[in-house]
């Protein structure tokens, strides 16, 4: 056979065996990036239903702060609705954002009160939502570390041909506030 | 010539009287010989090997004397620090574990080729800051050494096999509560830095991927350990080196980079191997002890 020829055929065999190794290196990292947001949602639900209960323990010692917790509910509140629409992850970063922000307003409030400091459920409630936003931090990161690779792929040469090709768009970083290393208390270790 | 021939003539004269005299003593028998020269020649060659034996037994000697004195330096070295390093005691299986059991379970401490073990364990509580607070761990330091095979083919075909002792310091403690996972974080290999390790967790740093390989079945987890302040550390303290987290266990193996000059040998690497122990745990982020119950644990 012709050297020429046996080139033609290797080129032949080799351009859509790389077209469908990179093609499915972008489907398997949609579906990572897709599976990583799941985790995020999953963890910002948990965080939307721990602060109506963490309001109530503290509306039990600090009654006249009616201000702060209209206010917390209505973000939290607001995440809600940004989260179960169709927002993009810019609106939804902002939405946690201002949650962020008075729930650390609701838990500076509780130095003032000692009792509350020292209120099982309140404690409980406060570490579980450290434990939750400890996971949504980690999630994030996870998603964005998706998203950046993902997005090296999308528009280096020659991967961006089958990006293009196929559709795969563009996605976003998801950035917020890192809501646990505002909230979390020092951790308690004893040990001999 | 003529110096030569008197030096034979005085031979002959010596080797004549000593003959004389030996006929004399009572009860000698006198062996048959060809020639006083002769004689001479085979006197020489039964001295010899005698004398190769003689240096040879010398030389084992002193370096058998050579080696026991160092080992008395190195066990007065150890015991030097024991004496400065309250709590400190030596130990033949640190934090619990046997030599089989580290090779078993760490990366850092390889089997080797043939035999492998630890030398110099010393295990005492070290005071560490762990998510911001002080605790007292159970740390220790040892030598890991084992044995590597070489093997060299010679033009001819012939295979020759010897044996090459590696060592390194490990230090080892027990942290306060088990991490459900294998944690591995070593030296990069060449097919992850050409991306070709899908096993290899990447982090947001390009200096830190290209120089280290994270392995671990949860990724969620490593995420959590390796924050941007632990990959700066582990840039700047720890390249080349092997840290594992498995159930409650810290293993950091690697040469320190640093040696305490009040010790001598392989002793000098080990207390800095321990501080750099409680130096990683100061720079584990609160949040990976909160993810795996460290401040629930009494």
């Amino acid at each position: 056979m012709e050297p020429g020829l046996l080139v033609l055929v290797g080129i032949l065999v080799a351009v859509p065996l790389w077209l469908v190794f990179s093609y499915n290196r972008f489907i398997s990292q949609r579906a990572s990036m897709d599976a990583t947001w799941a985790g995020i949602d999953v963890e910002l639900q948990r965080r939307h239903d721990l602060v109506p209960n963490l309001v109530r323990s503290v509306q039990g010692y600090a009654t006249h702060e009616r201000d702060l917790f209209a206010a917390v509910v209505e973000a939290r509140n607001r995440a809600v609705a940004v989260a179960s629409g169709s927002n993009g992850v810019g609106d939804l970063a902002r939405a946690e954002d201002a949650l962020t922000q008075r729930l650390t307003g609701l838990l500076v409030l509780a130095e003032d009160y000692p009792d509350l400091r020292a209120d099982r459920v309140f404690l409980d409630l406060q570490r579980q939502l450290v434990e939750t936003e400890d996971r949504i931090a980690a999630s994030r990161r996870l998603y964005n570390l998706e998203v950046a690779a993902y997005e090296r792929r999308r528009q280096a040469v020659p991967s961006n041909l089958v990006a293009s090709g196929f559709g795969f768009g563009r996605r976003d970083l998801f950035e917020i506030v890192d809501p646990a290393a505002t909230h979390a208390p020092h951790v308690a270790i004893e040990r001999n | 010539m003529g110096r030569r021939g008197s030096r034979g003539r005085a031979w002959a004269c010596e080797a004549a009287a000593t003959a004389a005299v030996t006929d004399r003593l009572p009860g000698t028998v006198r062996a048959a010989r060809p020639s006083s020269g002769r004689a001479d020649e085979v006197g020489r060659d039964m001295d010899r090997p005698v004398l190769v034996g003689l240096a040879l037994v010398v030389l084992v000697g002193l370096i058998a004397w050579g080696a026991y004195a160092y080992r008395r330096r190195l066990e007065q070295s150890l015991a030097d620090w024991l004496a400065r390093e309250p709590g400190l005691a030596p130990t033949v299986s640190p934090v619990g574990l046997t030599p089989a059991q580290f090779a078993d379970g760490f990366q850092g401490c390889p089997r080797g080729h043939r035999r492998y073990g630890l030398r110099w364990g010393v295990e005492g509580p070290l005071d560490a800051r762990i998510g911001g607070l002080t605790a007292t761990l159970t740390c220790a330091a040892f030598e890991w050494w084992w044995e590597e095979r070489r093997q060299q083919t010679d033009s001819k075909g012939n295979t020759t096999t010897s044996y090459v002792t590696r060592r390194v310091p490990v230090a080892a403690a027990r942290l306060p509560a088990a991490v459900p996972d294998h944690v591995q974080i070593g030296p990069e290999t060449v097919f992850g830095r050409l991306g070709m390790s899908r096993s290899d967790h990447q982090l947001e740093s390009d200096a830190f991927n290209r120089r280290f390989r994270v392995l671990a079945q949860d990724r969620m987890l490593t995420v959590q350990l390796l924050d941007a302040g632990l990959q700066e550390l582990l840039l700047a303290r720890y390249t080349g080196r092997t840290i594992e987290l498995l159930g409650d266990l810290l293993v950091v193996a690697g040469d320190p980079g640093r040696r305490d000059d009040a010790l001598m040998g392989p002793l000098r690497r080990l207390p800095p191997a321990r501080e750099d122990v409680r130096e990683l745990l100061a720079g584990i982020p609160a949040q990976f002890w909160r993810a795996i119950g460290a401040d629930r644990e009494g």
